[in-house]
């Protein structure tokens, strides 16, 4: 499967749907307010907080050039300053996910998840992070409320192949021990690991205070398991090949796979988390819009009528 | 458990095809990259045993399936219980029909050929190890191959060899041999196979062969195989008789035929013709049409050409069954006839009326005519060489001595010929006692005087029966054109009491039984007339007198035929001889002298196959016995050092024979019930149908049904199976 191309990666269709909608922060963030938002934290603000190191798609008039004077090197400066949440989007990129039915891959069809979802958050002027990761974080674009971040970003997702298996525990409690900042973290994955590391992890960025959203990625084929006849089926993550009448076992799969939703979903809803169950099968607005609105119907709901 | 078909049990090798269609199936799938193998893992594993105990299950069906398929194919049959512990072979007899219906034909071939060819395949039908024996049956049987043989080439050599007779057809006497055949035989199994054409003739006595079988032979299973189609059409010389009387030589004789048309058409243009010797027709007569059943009586002339023996042939176009086309007669025309008158009373006119009546000739030419009649005294009778005569007439002698009684006695005994007319001279006593019991010769006792002899008083005349003679030599008053016996008036009459052992069955000549038999009888049922049977001669009692004594009867015009008739009855004791049915038995008298000389008998239609059977010498005489008679026609008896034959004699069908009207449904059903029956056509495979019914119940069917039931069962498994789980 060819890389898409960076724009084809931004779905008009789900953005039209999507930024009437907006994005609501389901929590108040600590910082201060700022539009819809209050949040305690960092951001590009006229009160000097702190340098950080320069990265990709920073707006270089925020570049410290005194201490690029000085020491030759790349700072940006850092303000207490009216932001937005910041998401962190966590996108799996294992081998796993470069299934699918149709021409459409899950992995792809997560990119153009996960570019239509910091696209919005950028127009929001929310800050937005992305990670790419398999068995470890293979990339990770920092946190940016800059709009023209998002061809930064389009490019990392378009640009990234997948070459190993998940595992989702570690990666997750290394973003909760790397963004101690309150914020949203975004999963999009097929989930397709260790349950209890999954679920661990997840805890873990609850404990630091982190909202959780977790986008079930699921191809048609691997809810429905519409084959017949003998199939061989060949595993993507190095799982041997196993031979069997697909029909035949067409119900007890389902009847798996449903188990394995219930006991995520019931796992997220321990942890306090979001769990919304993605189907390629259908169209990215309606996925992106129903969730939204989902969100801002339990959001108005949370913070009561005031 | 046989097969009927074994060969085809070699498609149960098919049994391997569902197991490869299972193991191609397995290498047969498509590949699918996938990524939750964990769920598919997960289902396989919970699911692995019941679909590998699925798998199992329609494998074993499909195998199963098509094993029995297999099976059905090659036909199994269950043999009985009995059979399955013992041996198959079978002790069998072999009954062929080789009678003249089986002469039938198509111009290709006949029914016996048919017959042959079945009967070699019901040979070849027997189990290994089996043993047979063969008849060739028609209303008498030649036993072939006696008991049963082993050798089982030798029996189809004898089938192929078999020929055709003109015997007629009576099963019973067949299924008869072949039961006393298998009675001895300490055999499990036996069977009696009957191959013949569907002619009802032969089962008119089918209740005996079901009574037959039931108490002599409950163990042996009777198969009767029919061959060839029915015939439509079918002339036939039915009879051909000449009427009694000695045939003269270069003297208009007469001959009677019948034909038959036992066809379900109508015939016309029937010619039917006479031949003497077998030479060109001497008589023809064309009938216009003669319907479906009809049989008509028709008579012909011809002269014999001389002294002695002559064929005379009836012949009609030879049509579809040649046997009874023609029908033949052996005739010994003869020039000389002597009788002996000896009358008791010369001064009654009997010996007038009988010496006219046997020689009703002109004076000028009553030397040259065959019958020449001589008289004698009564004085004479004790010393007189009566061997010198072929017959002896008394008219109302008296009683006679001793010596002329046992020359009577000697001559009647050795085969004369002797008529009596008792009259006034007669006596009870002396007849009844001296010529009845002591010397034998009467056939009937005297009684009473019956009537009036001199004419006075108010006794009534006696008459004869005017209808119904059954005796040959009164059969001929049967005929409206002959005139009535019962215009003759009988003043008075003897009564005559028959012996005991009177019958009125047709005598058989030279046979032992019946004594005597009644010829004729007065209206009032008092027998007028007795023939008895003495020794190798016979004796005519009369009860009235041969003179206008006591009847007019010699001045009526029956007289005369009534006379010729009963000398020729009487005297030509050899002349049914010459003729029998074929298959009877020939016993000829011959001269003393040929005693122990070899005779030669050609055969009918034979100028290779001869016999030779040696005379053999009885008191007074030679006897020439021969039973060979079942091919119709004429055999030729000579002798060495003679230019004319030593005898002829001629077999002839039996008329019923050409009656070719099938078996009906209900006598069909009714040997259905005491046999096997099927009917064979050439390339029919008749071991099919005798292992059937050796072996007993034929599993084809339920297996078909089983594998139709079984083939829906895995249908339906296989769609239960293959659903989601």
């Amino acid at each position: 499967m060819s890389a898409p191309k960076p724009d084809d990666l931004l779905d008009p269709h789900a953005l039209v749907h999507a930024e009437v909608l907006g994005m609501h922060a389901r929590q108040v963030v600590e910082g201060y307010m700022a539009g819809e938002h209050r949040s305690p934290f960092f951001g590009f603000a006229t009160e000097f907080a702190q340098h950080r190191e320069y990265a990709q798609g920073d707006d270089p008039r925020h570049l410290d050039w005194k201490v690029l004077g000085r020491t030759d090197r790349y700072y940006v400066k850092q303000y207490e300053q009216e932001t937005n949440f910041v998401a962190q989007i966590l996108l799996d990129g294992s081998e796993s996910m470069r299934y699918g039915s149709g021409p459409l891959t899950k992995l792809h069809y997560a990119k153009q998840l996960a570019a239509c979802l910091s696209y919005l958050i950028l127009l929001q002027r929310d800050a937005v992070a992305v990670g790419l990761f398999d068995a470890s974080l293979r990339r990770y674009l920092p946190r940016s409320n800059n709009r023209s971040n998002i061809h930064v970003i389009m490019s990392q997702l378009a640009s990234f192949e997948p070459k190993s298996q998940t595992r989702i525990g570690p990666v997750l409690h290394e973003m909760a021990q790397q963004t101690p900042r309150k914020g949203i973290v975004v999963l999009i994955s097929d989930l397709f690991d260790d349950e209890e590391e999954m679920l661990g992890g997840i805890q873990h960025l609850r404990f630091v205070g982190h909202e959780v959203v977790v986008f079930h990625i699921m191809d048609p084929a691997e809810l429905e398991f519409p084959f017949t006849g003998n199939v061989e089926f060949v595993g993507l993550e190095g799982v041997p090949p196993l031979l069997t009448r697909a029909s035949e076992i067409r119900k007890s799969y389902q009847r798996e796979v449903e188990a394995f939703r219930t006991r995520l979903r019931e796992g997220c809803e321990r942890n306090q988390s979001h769990y919304v169950l993605v189907n390629t099968g259908d169209p990215l607005r309606d996925t992106l819009s129903g969730y939204l609105a989902f969100r801002k119907k339990t959001g108005r709901a949370r913070r009561g009528p005031g | 458990m046989s097969f009927l078909n074994p060969a085809l049990l070699a498609f149960s090798a098919a049994v391997a095809v569902p197991i490869l269609i299972h193991l191609l199936n397995r290498r047969r799938f498509r590949t699918v990259t996938w990524a939750a193998m964990r769920f598919i893992q997960a289902s396989v594993e919970k699911n692995r045993r019941r679909m590998e105990i699925e798998d199992l299950i329609l494998l074993a069906l499909r195998c199963l399936i098509v094993g029995l398929f297999a099976l059905a194919l090659a036909r199994p049959a269950l043999r009985s219980a009995t059979s399955f512990l013992q041996s198959r072979r079978v002790t069998a007899a072999l009954v062929l029909d080789h009678s003249a219906s089986l002469a039938a034909g198509d111009g290709a071939g006949t029914r016996f050929d048919l017959v042959r060819q079945a009967a070699e395949q019901a040979v070849d039908a027997l189990p290994q190890g089996s043993s047979v024996s063969v008849f060739l049956a028609g209303d008498r049987v030649t036993a072939a191959v006696a008991e049963p043989s082993f050798d089982l080439n030798l029996v189809r050599k004898t089938v192929r060899e078999a020929t055709l007779t003109d015997l007629s057809t009576d099963h019973p006497v067949g299924i008869a041999a072949a039961v006393e055949a298998l009675e001895g035989q300490a055999a499990l199994r036996k069977e009696i196979v009957l191959v013949t054409d569907r002619q009802a003739l032969g089962w008119r006595r089918l209740p005996e062969v079901a009574a037959m079988l039931q108490e002599r032979a409950r163990d042996v299973r009777l198969r009767v195989v029919f061959v060839a189609e029915p015939l439509e059409d079918n002339l036939a010389v039915s009879a051909l008789s000449r009427p009694p009387g000695f045939v003269p030589a270069k003297e208009p004789v007469r001959f009677d035929a019948e034909i038959a048309n036992r066809g379900a058409s109508l015939v016309r243009q029937v010619r039917a013709t006479l031949h003497i010797n077998e030479g060109r027709p001497v008589d023809e007569v064309i009938l216009d049409e003669l319907r479906p059943g009809e049989v008509r009586r028709l008579t012909f002339f011809g002269r014999m050409p001389g002294e002695g023996f002559h064929a005379v042939s009836v012949r009609l176009p030879a049509d579809r069954l040649p046997a009874d086309d023609t029908r033949t007669l052996v005739v010994e025309a003869v020039k000389e006839v002597r009788v002996l008158v000896v009358d008791g009373d010369p001064a009654s006119n009997g010996a007038f009326f009988l010496r006219n009546a046997l020689q009703p000739v002109p004076a000028e030419v009553a030397d040259s005519y065959y019958l020449q009649p001589q008289l004698g005294q009564v004085g004479s009778l004790g010393v007189a060489r009566l061997s010198d005569f072929d017959a002896v007439i008394l008219s109302d002698v008296p009683p006679l001595p001793a010596t002329a009684v046992d020359n009577l006695t000697r001559y009647v005994r050795e085969g004369g010929a002797l008529l009596l007319f008792p009259g006034p001279q007669a006596t009870a006593a002396f007849y009844n006692a001296e010529l009845g019991t002591r010397a034998g010769l009467l056939p009937a006792t005297l009684g009473a005087l019956r009537g009036s002899p001199t004419g006075e008083g108010e006794s009534p005349e006696l008459v004869l029966q005017g209808s119904g003679y059954q005796h040959p030599v009164f059969a001929l008053w049967n005929e409206p054109g002959a005139g009535s016996l019962a215009a003759v008036r009988f003043r008075a009459a003897w009564t005559l009491v028959p012996r005991p052992a009177v019958t009125n069955a047709v005598a058989v000549p030279g046979g032992d039984a019946p004594v005597s038999e009644v010829m004729v009888r007065f209206s009032d049922g008092v027998p007028a007339a007795v023939e008895g049977a003495v020794g190798r001669g016979r004796v005519m009692l009369f009860s009235s007198t041969a003179g206008t004594a006591w009847n007019d009867f010699p001045v009526r015009p029956a007289f005369i035929p009534l006379l010729h008739r009963a000398i020729a009855s009487i005297a030509d004791v050899q002349g049914g001889r010459f003729n029998v049915q074929a298959g009877g038995q020939v016993a000829l008298r011959q001269p003393a002298e040929l005693a122990g000389r070899d005779v030669t008998i050609v055969p009918p239609g034979s100028t290779e196959r001869r016999w030779v059977r040696t005379l053999r010498a009885v008191p007074g005489a030679s006897l020439l016995e021969w039973d060979e008679t079942a091919k119709a026609g004429v055999y030729r008896a000579t002798i060495a050092g003679r230019s004319t034959p030593l005898a002829l004699f001629a077999a002839q069908p039996d008329p019923a024979e050409s009656d070719l009207t099938e078996l009906s449904s209900e006598q069909r059903a009714e040997l259905e019930r005491v046999g096997q029956v099927m009917d064979w056509t050439p390339g029919m495979d008749l071991r099919a149908a005798f292992d059937r019914e050796r072996v007993g119940v034929e599993l084809w069917l339920p297996l078909a049904l089983a594998v139709l039931l079984l083939g829906m069962t895995e249908v339906w498994l296989a769609q239960r199976f293959s659903r989601p789980k």
